[in-house]
């Protein structure tokens, strides 16, 4: 029986997993996935080379950094700010992808590692170290839109499920971050203040208060809300909704446009109220694996 | 780690078919390595990690009085400022860097707390401040209350002193 059920669930994922979709697709999302990283990189250079030059109290070593007990010497650090900018623009481009692909993944997992590791651990960026771990390491993903399928001078690829995995695992990622997210509100030591909204409500006045004490701006839209509970009690559910209702989208795809349009409102909503900045939600960069972005590549044609 | 299908192999080829095999299992260790933080909700003393993480943000008990490490600017006619976080971190305006790294030194201790104290009363000699000039830095713990707060009483409920310090005198500018 239990072997029946595993070869079943098997069967499911396998059949969720090699779909077979357009080439174009994923050399669009690799492209913009790309595109994001060389923005997110630029905009924040200043902010990454700071990471190696803040105070030894702040170090602790975390993931993939952990037997870093000392911090890089600041020269390596910047070095490596620098190579992940060049790599991020042949990643996007496509460009000796069978090595940049693999290399601009594992050294933005380093960097955002690294930043973690001076900071408190912050939930912005786990999605997207993981998506380009899967790009990055799909070496189909410059198949075409690329600059290596411009020297290849081969027809374009057929849709095949080797250009559909990637995009379903990447999805699948996203997914089960939401999922975990809701777990751990719902499993985690206030599972209460999350059924009765006050969790949401202490969370804010708490973020505002911290912000403005440590001598930060907190968000004014806080003080305004902070005796409407009923505001509280929908905007609780509602994350609960986002969070726990990802995994419907694996069942039924044709939710996937609503559920990320609501999970994106729900990252602005938690930029209004905390000020707090998720860049890839923010962008919906996070959500284009559920779009068939290859009608962008055909209205270019 | 199992190797992802590449894009040399062909669609009927053999090669082609042990990718197709290798791929659920690829993306089978991923996902378990995803699910596999939830274990940390069994454990007494959660630890998170990047990327793999348990999503500990909003999971945690939020009182309604709690208390914060911070540090404030003040000149002797009682004027006072809370000094903002690139004082404190030398540089990044991040809070939650500056409060990670405030609760980090006022559990070292006095002495930690001193050596912050004057690096931070060093960087506020050189800062600009709206409508007084502070003479001295004070590292403290307050405790707030939630509804104190947002009924419009920004004070804290009490305040601990860790540690003081001078801001050194700015030399006088050549005309």
């Amino acid at each position: 029986m239990i072997r029946r059920a595993f070869d079943k669930f098997r069967a499911a994922f396998e059949g969720y997993l090699l779909v077979d979709m357009p080439a174009a697709r994923l050399g669009m999302l690799r492209l913009l996935t790309g595109a994001f990283c060389v923005w997110h990189l630029f905009d924040k250079y200043a902010t990454y080379r700071r990471y190696g030059r803040l105070s030894l109290a702040t170090y602790d070593p975390i993931g993939v950094v952990f037997w870093l007990k000392k911090p890089l010497p600041v020269e390596v650090h910047d070095g490596l700010v620098m190579a992940a900018c060049v790599l991020a623009v042949l990643f996007a481009a496509g460009a000796l992808y069978r090595v940049t692909g693999p290399a601009f993944a594992l050294l933005m997992l380093w960097l955002l590692t690294y930043r973690n590791s001076w900071t408190m651990v912050y939930h912005t960026d786990n999605t997207l170290a993981l998506h380009l771990l899967v790009l990055g390491f799909a070496r189909q993903a410059a198949d075409t839109i690329s600059v290596d399928a411009l020297f290849r001078r081969r027809p374009p690829p057929e849709a095949s499920w080797r250009f559909g995995w990637p995009i379903q695992l990447m999805c699948l990622i996203t997914i089960l971050h939401y999922f975990i997210a809701g777990y751990a509100k719902v499993f985690g030591l206030y599972w209460q203040g999350w059924l009765t909204g006050q969790a949401i409500h202490n969370w804010i006045a708490w973020d505002t208060i911290r912000k403005e004490v440590l001598g930060s701006a907190g968000s004014p839209v806080a003080g305004l809300v902070f005796r409407l509970h009923g505001l509280f009690v929908a905007l609780s559910y509602f994350t609960l909704l986002v969070e726990f209702g990802a995994p419907a989208v694996l069942r039924w795809r044709k939710l996937a446009p609503w559920w990320c349009l609501a999970a994106f409102g729900m990252h602005w909503g938690i930029y209004a109220f905390m000020h707090i900045t998720f860049p890839y939600h923010l962008s919906g960069f996070i959500y284009l694996s559920f779009f068939p972005l290859e009608r962008l590549a055909r209205k270019r044609r | 780690m199992t190797t992802p299908p590449t894009s040399e192999t062909h669609p009927q080829s053999p090669v082609d078919e042990t990718a197709r095999r290798r791929v659920p299992v690829f993306a089978a260790l991923l996902v378990a390595a995803i699910l596999w933080p939830l274990i940390e909700f069994a454990t007494p003393i959660p630890e998170d990690s990047f990327p793999l993480s348990y999503f500990p943000m909003f999971s945690d008990h939020q009182r309604d009085t709690d208390t914060l490490n911070y540090v404030i600017a003040e000149d002797n006619k009682g004027h006072r400022a809370n000094v903002p976080p690139a004082l404190v971190t030398g540089g990044s305006n991040s809070m939650n860097l500056a409060r990670k790294q405030l609760n980090k030194i006022v559990d070292r201790g006095p002495d930690a707390m001193k050596k912050l104290c004057r690096k931070i009363a060093k960087r506020a000699r050189r800062a600009t401040w709206k409508g007084f000039r502070p003479t001295r830095i004070r590292v403290v713990t307050g405790e707030y209350s939630i509804r104190e707060y947002f009924a419009g009483n920004k004070e804290p409920l009490s305040e601990v002193t860790h540690v003081t310090c001078k801001i050194p005198r700015r030399r006088g500018r050549a005309k």
